[in-house]
C-alpha cells in the first residue's frame, strides 16, 4: 500500500512541476508579446516585494517582476542607469568592502566577467562605507574590472529592499528579475545563470 | 543591513536548508523502502552514511579552505560564508575516499561496499528529486523539470525492482544510469547535484566507477 502511495505522490509532484513549467512557458510568451507596450510605459519605479512568481509587467521584487530602474554615479564619475543595461542579460549585486562573505565572491565574480563579459551594475553601498579610499583599496586589491556604481544615499540599496550583503540579482535581457541570491555566490552558480539566460 | 553571514541570511539562504530537508526526506524514504531484509542491516547501512556524510561535512569545510588557501590567511571568515563549488566538493570527495579506504584497511573492514553504495544512491536520488522539486516550486534556483522527471523514473524503479534485482547489480546499474544520464544531458540542459554545479568530467568519472564495479561483480560471481 505504502509503495502505491509514494509514487502517486512522486507522479502527482512531477506532474505539478512539469504544469508550472508550460505556465510559465505560457507566461514568457504572453510577455514576449507585450514586452514594446511594457518597456514603452512610464516606470512607476515603486519596488514591491512581491509573491514567488511575480506579475510580469509588474515593477518588483519578485522572480518574473521588472526589476526597478536606478541611477547612480561610478567610479569614473559617469550617471548610468540600470535600465541601459537592457538588451543583454545583467548581473545585479549589492555590496559593500567590510562584508567578509562579499570579499570571497569577488574573485569568482571577477573571473566570471572576465570569461562571460556577462555585465555586471556592481553597487557599492557607499553610505556604509568609511572612506571612499577603502572603496579603491578594494577595487585595487583585488583587481575588478567591471564597473562599480555608488549608492551614496542608498537610494538604490532601499530600493531593493536590501538586508544583508551580498545580494544578487540575475536580471533577464528585459531587466526582468532572473533569479535572487541572498549570500554570497561562486562562480560555478554565476556560469550556471548565464548558461540559463545565454 | 548586515554582512550575508549572519543568522538572518542563513535562514534565508535557503539551499542549504533545502539541501538538509531534501537528505532527511531521502533517509526516511530508504528507512520506508530498505532493499534490506532485516531491521539490523538497515541500520547498519545508516550508521555507515552516517559516518560518511559527516566525513563529507568536516572535508567541506577543509576543502574550502584548501582551495581558498591565500584568502582564508588574509580573512578566515570570507572563506568560510564562501558557498563550497564543484572543486570544494571534488576535494572532499577525494578525501573522503581516502579516509574510507585507510578504515578498511587499518581495520580489516569486511562491510558489504555495494550495500552501502546503494544506501547511499537511494537516499541521494530522494533528496535530489526532493531538492529539485523545491527549488522550482520556491523559485529558489531554475530547476530543469527533465532532471526532474528522470529522478521521479528512478525513484519509481527503485521502489518496484529493489527487491526483484541482487542489490550489488542494482548498485552498480543505478550508479550507472544515473552518471550516464547526468552526462548526457549536462551538454543540453545545466544540471547540478545539490548546490553543486559539477562538471562532466565528474559524471564521467562516475560512470566509470560504475560499469567498472559492475564488471568486477560479473566477473567475480561467474568465478563463484
Amino acid at each position: 500500500m505504502k509503495k502505491w502511495i509514494f509514487l502517486i505522490v512522486i507522479v502527482g509532484m512531477l506532474g505539478y512541476a512539469v504544469y508550472t513549467t508550460v505556465l510559465k512557458e505560457k507566461d514568457t510568451a504572453r510577455e514576449e508579446e507585450k514586452q514594446l507596450e511594457t518597456v514603452n510605459k512610464p516606470v512607476t519605479n515603486t519596488a514591491e516585494a512581491g509573491d514567488a512568481k511575480g506579475d510580469p509587467n509588474k515593477v518588483g521584487l519578485a522572480i518574473g517582476n521588472i526589476a526597478p530602474d536606478f541611477e547612480l554615479k561610478t567610479m569614473d564619475g559617469e550617471t548610468k542607469k540600470l535600465s541601459d543595461f537592457r538588451g543583454e542579460p545583467t548581473m545585479l549585486n549589492f555590496w559593500a568592502t567590510w562584508c567578509p562573505p562579499c570579499q570571497a565572491e569577488m574573485p569568482d565574480m571577477e573571473k566570471f566577467y572576465k570569461d562571460t563579459q556577462m555585465p555586471i551594475v556592481s553597487v557599492n553601498l557607499t553610505k556604509s562605507e568609511r572612506s571612499m579610499d577603502s572603496v579603491k583599496e578594494f577595487i585595487k586589491d583585488y583587481k575588478l574590472t567591471f564597473p562599480i556604481m555608488l549608492d551614496e544615499k542608498l537610494d538604490a540599496s532601499k530600493k531593493y529592499a536590501i538586508q544583508p550583503i551580498p545580494t544578487t540579482y540575475i536580471l533577464d535581457k528585459d531587466g526582468r528579475i532572473h533569479a535572487k541570491r541572498i549570500g554570497p555566490m561562486n562562480y560555478d552558480y554565476m556560469v550556471a545563470q548565464y548558461e540559463e539566460l545565454k | 543591513m548586515g554582512a550575508g553571514w549572519s543568522i538572518e541570511e542563513l535562514l534565508l539562504r535557503g539551499s542549504m536548508v533545502i539541501t538538509v530537508v531534501s537528505l532527511v526526506f531521502g533517509l526516511v524514504f530508504f528507512r520506508l523502502f530498505t532493499p534490506f531484509p532485516t531491521l539490523e542491516e538497515t541500520k547498519a547501512r545508516e550508521d555507515d552514511l552516517f559516518t560518511i556524510t559527516l566525513s563529507l561535512i568536516i572535508t567541506v569545510w577543509l576543502g574550502k579552505i584548501l582551495t581558498k588557501f591565500i584568502l582564508f590567511i588574509k580573512n578566515p571568515q570570507a572563506v568560510l560564508a564562501y558557498p563550497a563549488d564543484k572543486y570544494v566538493l571534488y576535494t572532499a570527495l577525494l578525501m573522503t575516499g581516502i579516509y574510507i579506504v585507510w578504515q578498511f584497511k587499518r581495520k580489516g573492514d569486511s562491510r558489504p561496499w555495494p550495500d552501502v553504495l546503494l544506501s547511499g544512491l537511494m537516499v541521494i536520488i530522494m533528496g535530489q528529486f526532493l531538492y529539485g522539486f523545491l527549488s522550482m516550486i520556491l523559485a529558489l534556483q531554475p530547476s530543469k523539470v527533465i532532471y526532474l522527471g528522470f529522478y521521479a523514473v528512478l525513484l519509481v524503479g527503485l521502489v518496484l525492482f529493489r527487491m526483484k534485482i541482487p542489490r550489488v547489480y542494482l548498485a552498480f546499474s543505478l550508479l550507472s544510469t544515473w552518471a550516464l544520464v547526468h552526462f548526457v544531458l549536462g551538454f543540453f540542459w545545466t544540471g547540478s547535484l545539490f548546490q553543486f554545479y559539477v562538471g562532466p568530467v565528474f559524471w564521467g568519472i562516475v560512470l566509470i566507477i560504475g560499469v567498472i564495479g559492475m564488471t568486477f561483480e560479473k566477473r567475480r560471481s561467474i568465478s563463484h
